[in-house]
Parts: structure tokens; sequence; C-alpha cells
């Protein structure tokens, strides 16, 4: 597999098992999710779910070079069935809406009991395999299991895997049939699988039941990894919030969603659900704390090190070598140009006290306090101011400029890996660098293109990108068009005073896909309706802005100053 | 693997044939009278099917309307979002029709997918003997289309294959026509680990194929594992291309999902297609109609028969 491929494929859900254990990079919250208990993961869109959840599957735990990892497989202390949930799967119960609502959760119930067989079949396929090293043991075992299975699930009795597989895959397509058919009424047919018009999950417990004495796993905690439950409505979340709700000894639930879409927790009997008491939020995304960058930059490396090796590239490539230092980022020397812009474009607060720190020689407070926060954004105004309508700069470039453009979301930064990678040349002059002014060209196209696919997405598209480009104006010119101290707004507040249904729908988008981020003041609790929300750094290039957490500003301040002339705004630092 | 065949033909073949049943849409296009204009299918029996309640909206919805009335005595309005009754009538119709061979006219330019889709699933599931001639009025956009949000992306009902739930793996194939920002927004919601694009060439005019890829060049460039053409006007040839690509695929045993936001006959093929192979599906876009950017008819039509039977 060449560089392009190693990276081309950015997305978990269409990796196989042993590839994600292959290249996975465990974060914090996933030894948290290891355990009896339900958990509801939240993650904008490529924050890494997918991964997660494939990486809490038995055949990803069992495949990993990680040895913590695979010790906790091997302890059969836990397994985990992956339940993937892809656009066809979802499709496929919203595409009748001939149906009745109790009609579209019957159908909800019978699609994830039989689901949740299939991702037994994969789970013991790979249990066998490793579980047994003598092939005539492996055998044999496959075809007890496969017995105990096909008895209960269908009349006849099967003996292989795969073929028990394809017999639920041809129950699936009958079934699709029949509700077809039966719609039009074409002809009389009969019930399809009515095993699995069972409450849900109740087939496969059953079958985990059956088998566990077979192969000494009675003591094991079994959990079910539901992945989007964002494209679930809220009828069948509520059938998810009723099993939560019910106790159960050692099946549990883990499901993944987008931020603010796990969107009810109503459930079918009586009482709602209640996180810490029936599940707990686990949320994913990274936060942009100054603290925390210099880990998720290791992250980051190791990422792009860990696909290099999994796919026989040159492991000696770093992105240090290809992208080089960050103007605006890495730590450089104070210039007496950086004075001279210093002098330019800040306000006389900031000016007067560098003034101060300099006649007492304080250089190191200087820099400490002052200049290392500033030297980036005042070469930033200074490079607009420069090249404005040109936009041929090399400003937006360095390992870790990339590394923080993509918002460490892993998804994001694996396309950027691509975008990279497309570009090293190869043949006997090969170049490993590709040159700054490249570098910012093809940071601003993506950018740019952030924000632009959004138009035509789910639902709000046009609306989200008037919004986000509001914010996106009004924190550029902000920056831009007055004078700056060591703090610049790049979080933007929202009260409830001033806040409407409508905005925060659009809120709520623009976090699930990973364009705004909410502060996180409690750990897994997401601000509801009003609260601090920071702008992604994916688009500071489109708005020439420095990617780097700042002060807060409200939204109503933004929508005032953009009604208003810029000469008449004036600009509190605090809000 | 359901067997019919699929046989590009001419207007002296639709001009010449005596159909049972005609369907056609009202819709808010000029273009959608065309067909029964150019071949005179007066006297037929009509369904009809419209978008808007004729008293209210659009002019050219009541012109059409208005038209079609005067075509046949024999027609049957129906709501464009009422398929069962659609299916319905068609059973109803066909329950009165004595034939050895019922021949079916469906002019899809201006209906909806799951409409010609349905017409076309009941017909081929009754266990009669049809054939249908489907025909589309060639048409020029004048101008860019702006991204058009969309509401969802759903399997079309009958044409889609259980076994791609179940895949860890995805290919989709993608037909592309000038609206960029939709396909990118479907790539980025589907994220398949493959992706195969065609568009339409020759298309409907001389620079379409340069116009189309232009737009679509980022997703091409960047994503795509492999462009080609179909051409327009051959439904025949369009399909037996992509048979072979889909033949191709499930060699390796992969499940493929269909896209197609191209012209409607290669939506047709991929509809046709993913009637012929059990792991392909046809995934339909939901979002709102295209009410202002329609295309002028230049005079041309691409006619197609899939018939289950070798002559009817």
């Amino acid at each position: 597999m060449n560089k392009i491929e190693a990276f081309e494929i950015d997305n978990a859900k269409n990796l196989t098992f042993e590839a994600i254990a292959g290249t996975f990079v465990p974060i914090d919250q996933y030894w948290r999710l290891i355990s009896g208990k339900n958990h509801i993961i939240l993650g904008s869109r490529g924050s890494g779910k997918t991964t997660l959840m494939k990486m809490l599957s038995y055949p990803s735990m069992i495949s990993s070079k990680d040895q913590n990892i695979k010790s906790k497989a091997l302890s059969n202390e836990y397994i985990g069935l992956y339940l993937p949930t892809n656009t066809e799967w979802v499709g496929s119960l919203k595409n009748k809406n001939w149906q009745t609502n109790r009609e579209k959760e019957n159908n909800f119930l019978w699609k994830i009991n039989l689901a949740s067989c299939v991702s037994l079949i994969e789970v013991l396929k790979s249990f066998v395999a490793h579980s047994f090293v003598d092939k005539n043991q492996q055998l044999l075992t496959e075809i007890d299991l496969c017995r105990i299975l096909s008895n209960q699930w269908f009349e006849y009795e099967y003996v292989r895997f795969k073929e028990l597989k394809n017999i639920l895959l041809n129950v699936a397509n009958k079934k699709e049939e029949w509700f077809i058919k039966k719609k039009y009424g074409i002809k009389n047919i009969e019930p399809i699988g009515t095993t699995f018009e069972l409450p849900i999950f109740n087939v496969v417990k059953e079958s985990i039941r059956l088998i566990s004495e077979k192969l000494n796993l009675e003591n094991t905690k079994w959990y079910i990894c539901l992945d989007e439950a964002e494209n679930l409505d809220d009828s069948f979340q509520a059938i998810l919030n009723t099993y939560l709700r019910s106790s159960h000894d050692n099946f549990f639930l883990k499901i993944a969603t987008t931020p603010y879409h796990h969107l009810t927790h109503r459930t079918n009997i009586d009482e709602n659900v209640y996180c810490l008491h029936d599940f707990e939020y686990v949320y994913i995304d990274v936060e942009h704390k100054h603290p925390l960058m210099g880990k998720y930059e290791k992250i980051a490396d190791e990422i792009f090190s860990t696909r290099c090796a999994y796919y026989g590239l040159n492991t000696d490539l770093t992105l240090e070598e290809i992208l080089g230092k960050s103007p605006l980022l890495d730590n450089q020397p104070w210039t007496s140009e950086d004075s001279i812009r210093l002098n330019t474009y800040c306000t006389n607060e900031t000016i007067n006290r560098a003034n101060t720190l300099f006649k007492e020689k304080k250089d190191q407070e200087f820099l400490d306090q002052i200049g290392r926060k500033i030297r980036g954004a005042l070469q930033l105004k200074q490079e607009f101011q420069n090249h404005k309508g040109h936009r041929q700069s090399q400003i937006y470039s360095g390992r870790k400029l990339f590394i923080r453009c993509s918002d460490f979301n892993p998804r994001r930064l694996i396309r950027l890996y691509n975008l990279i990678i497309s570009e090293i040349k190869y043949g006997e002059d090969e170049t490993k660098k590709i040159e700054p002014g490249k570098q910012h060209e093809l940071l601003v196209e993506f950018s740019n293109r952030e924000l632009m696919n959004i138009k035509s997405s789910e639902g709000l598209g046009f609306d989200l990108y008037t919004f986000l480009d509001t914010i996106g104006n009004g924190l550029h010119y902000l920056f831009h068009e007055k004078k700056i101290s060591t703090d610049f707004y790049y979080s933007i507040k929202f009260t409830e005073e001033n806040q409407s249904k409508n905005k925060w729908q659009l809120i709520k988008r623009a976090v699930s896909i990973g364009l705004l981020f909410p502060d996180i003041q409690t750990p897994d609790v997401l601000p509801i309706f009003a609260g601090t929300f920071h702008f992604s750094f994916v688009l500071a290039p489109k708005y020439f802005l420095l990617p780097r957490r700042g002060s807060t500003i409200n939204y109503s301040k933004i929508l005032s100053y953009l009604d208003s002339s810029p000469e008449q705004f004036i600009l509190p630092l605090e809000d | 693997m359901k067997s019919f065949t699929i046989t590009d033909i001419d207007q002296s073949q639709i001009i010449q044939n005596s159909y049972d049943i005609c369907f056609f849409a009202s819709g808010f296009e000029p273009r959608a009278t065309a067909s029964c204009k150019a071949y005179q299918l007066h006297g037929k029996k009509i369904i009809l099917y419209y978008e808007l309640e004729p008293e209210t909206g659009c002019q050219i919805a009541k012109e059409n309307i208005s038209y079609f009335k005067t075509v046949s005595e024999d027609i049957i309005c129906i709501k464009s979002t009422d398929d069962y009754y659609l299916s319905q009538k068609i059973i109803e119709v066909i329950n009165t029709i004595d034939a050895n061979c019922l021949k079916v006219f469906v002019d899809y330019t201006s209906m909806s997918t799951t409409w010609y889709s349905t017409i076309f699933y009941i017909l081929f599931n009754l266990g009669i003997h049809c054939e249908i001639d489907f025909s589309y009025t060639i048409g020029k956009h004048q101008e860019d289309f702006p991204p058009i949000p969309i509401n969802d992306i759903v399997p079309l009902p009958g044409f889609s294959a259980v076994q791609s739930d179940f895949s860890y793996t995805s290919t989709v194939i993608m037909g592309l026509g000038f609206n960029s920002a939709v396909a990118e927004a479907i790539y980025d919601h589907m994220e398949p680990d493959e992706l195969f694009t065609y568009i339409a060439n020759p298309g409907a005019f001389e620079n379409y194929a340069k116009r189309a890829n232009d737009v679509n060049n980022h997703l091409i460039s960047t994503y795509s594992n492999d462009h080609f053409d179909l051409p327009l006007r051959s439904v025949e040839n369009s399909y037996r291309i992509l048979a072979e690509l889909v033949n191709y695929l499930s060699t390796q045993n992969k499940t493929i999902s269909f896209v197609s936001l191209g012209p409607k006959p290669q939506r047709l093929t991929a509809m046709l297609i993913c009637s012929t192979f059990t792991n392909a599906s046809y995934l339909k876009t939901l979002g709102p109609a295209n009410t202002n950017n329609f295309p002028e008819a230049i005079g041309e039509y691409v006619l197609t028969r899939v018939s289950n039977r070798k002559s009817c």
C-alpha cells in the first residue's frame, strides 16, 4: 500500500477490526468505557467515536498490539459486540413512511435484534480463532456453537458461522421484501423472522446465555456498542433509554452519538432515564486547553507514525521534517521587528506594560507575560495588512499549525495528513518538505471547504453557514481592525436572554459537526441552551485568525458590531 | 437476480405502439408535457401525478394538468405523495385490462424517483408480462445550481441490499450532476472507503461534460477511485457498463450503494442495476424540491424499453 492509501481511509467505519487495532492510539476515556456500566459517548463528527466503539469490541481488542488492551480481551472479563448503524441501516428505518409509529418501532426492534445476532457471530468467530490453537478444536467448537444458535433462531440447523450469517442476512432481505409487498398488497407472504420479534436484545442475551457455558464465559460481562445513534429519531432512542433504565446484570449498552443528539430522556415506561444513575455521559472531543496542547501534539505525531508503520511506510518520515516550524505558533526569539509590530498593533495598555518590563530589564517576564503570547498575533496582523486581497502568504504553515487546525479531531487530522502526503513528490529528486507557501494554500482551501460543505448538509445547511460566517467575520474584524492585547476573542457567549430555539438548533448542529466546541466546566456536562462556545481552529485560516483559545465575547455584541459602523463600535475586552 | 431486458428504442417505436396505460407527472416544468405532445398519446388511459393542488401555486403545474385533461377522458389524478394509492390504482387498472403483455408508457422527466420506481416495482412483481417504455425529455440547464440542503439519505424501498446494513466496508458509485455541494455533503455523510464517480458524457449539450467535471473537480480529484463517463442517451449501454463494474465489485464481496445526482436516465439505470443485483442499493436524497431552475427542452428524448418478456 502506498503513501496515499495509508491515509485515504480517514474513517474508522471502513477499517477492518485488525486495521483499527493496528492504528489505534488509546485515549483516557477509552479505559473508562471498558466497564460494566451503560455509557453514552458524545463526540463531534470525526472525533473518534467509531474507533472507540470498534476498539471496545472483542475482535479489535484481541488483535491489538497494545498489551494492556489485549490482556483485557484475554481475561474475558468483558466482551463487546459492535453494531454498525450505517446510512443504509438507519435509512431502512426511515424509508417506510406508510408505517404507523408502532410498526416503525417494531421494525426497529426487529432489526436491532437481528443485527446484534450478526454481531455475535463476528465476535464468536474471533473468540474461537483466538481461544483454540488446534484447528480441529476450532472447527468442532464452531459447529457446536452454530448448532446452539441456529436451534434458537431457526427451525433448521447450520454448522458454520459463515452459513449462519448468510441465513440471517437472507432473513433480513426477505423481511424488507415482505414490508414492500405488504405495503402494495402484491401477494400474501408468511411473516418472516418471528424469532426476532422480541423486546430489545432479548434474543442475543438468550443466545449468550446458551453459549456461555460452552465457552466458560458465565462470569463475563457483555456490552453492545451501538454507533451513530444521532441518526435515530427520538422514539427509537426512547426504546434504547428503556433498556438503559432497566437493570441488567451482565449486559450493557455503549451508545455513541454527537453532542446534543441524545434527543430525549424519555422511556417507554413511566420513568425517565437519568444520567449518573442509569448511564454516564463520556465526552470525547478534545478540549482546547493550553496545558493539554503538548500532549495532543504528541498524540497527533503518534497517529502519523502509527499509520506509517502499519501501512509499511518509512517511519523516519516525521511531520516536523515535512512541514517545519510554524511562524505563528512555535517559540522564536523576540526581534526588533516584533517590537515595531507591538507598537503598531497593540493597545496602549499593552505597549506601556511592555515598556515597563523592558525598562526594568525583566526580559523573561516580558516573554512570559507578553512576548510569547502576542508574537504570532502581531505577525498575523501584519501579514494580513500586507496581503489583503491577494492571499499569497506563507503564514499558515508548520507542523504545530496543521495539528492545531485539525482541532485534534482524528478524521480532520487524517484528511490533513492526506493533503500532506499527496503533496510529497517522488522520484530522483524526492523531497520530503512542503514549501510554506504551498502549506498555506492547502490549509486555507481546507478551511474554506470545511465551511462551504455545510451548505448542503442535512436540514440547516444555509442557516448554519450564515451563522458561522457571521461569527467568523466578527472575530476577524475584532482581531484585525482593532488594537489587540495579549488576549483576543475566540469564544462566543450565548446568554438566555438573547437566545432563541432556532439559534440553539444551529449551535447544536455546529457542535455536532465540530465547528463550535462547548466550554466544559464540569467533566462530561455540556451547556444547555446558553453558554460559552469556542470557534473551531479549522476555520482560523479562512478568517485569518490565530488558532488559539482566547477571550469570550457575547454573540449579541458581534451582531451589533456588524449592524453598526466600525468606528462606533466600542470594544471592551472582558464580557 | 431479477430478469428483464433493457433496450434503447426510437420515437417510431413509441408512435407505433399501443399502450394500455400511460403515466405522466404534471410537476412544475414545461417539459412535463413535451413527450405527450410529441407522440400524440391521445385517447390512452392516463394516470397523472401532480405535485401541487391545482387550485394553488404554480401556474405551469396548472397548465400541465389542464393539458393532460384534454388528452384523455380516461385520466386518473393522484397526488405525488400518495404512492400507496398509486399502487392500488395500478393493480385496479391492470385487473381491468385483458392483455397477454401489458404495455406501459412512463414519462419520468418530471417524476419523482419514488413514483417511477413504484411503477416499475409493482409491474415487475405482479407476475404478469409487461413492457415499460420510459421516456425522458432532455433539457438544458441555464444556470449553475445553488447548494440545496439535503434532509436525509434513505434506501429506495424495493431497491436496497440488506447486506449493506452489515457490511464493514462501503463502496459508493455516485453519478454527478451540477450540484457539487450536494455531492460533497453526501460523501461527507457516507464516508465510503471506495468511491466511483461518473458523469453523463456525451451529455445533454455540447460542453456538458466539461461543466460537470469542472464543478465536481474537487470531489473527483480528491476522493474518487475511478471516474468514468456514461452516455446520457443510452440507458442500455449505461446499464451494461455499470453492470460490469458491479459484477467486478461483487467478486470481491463488496456491497454497493448508488447515489445518483445526475440526469434522470442515469438514475433509471442505477435503479435497474439495483433491481438486478442483490448486493446493490439505491439511495435517494430527501430535501426540498427544486422549483426554480428548470431546463429547457431541446427536442430530444431518451427512450428505453424494459421488458420481462422477449416480445410483447
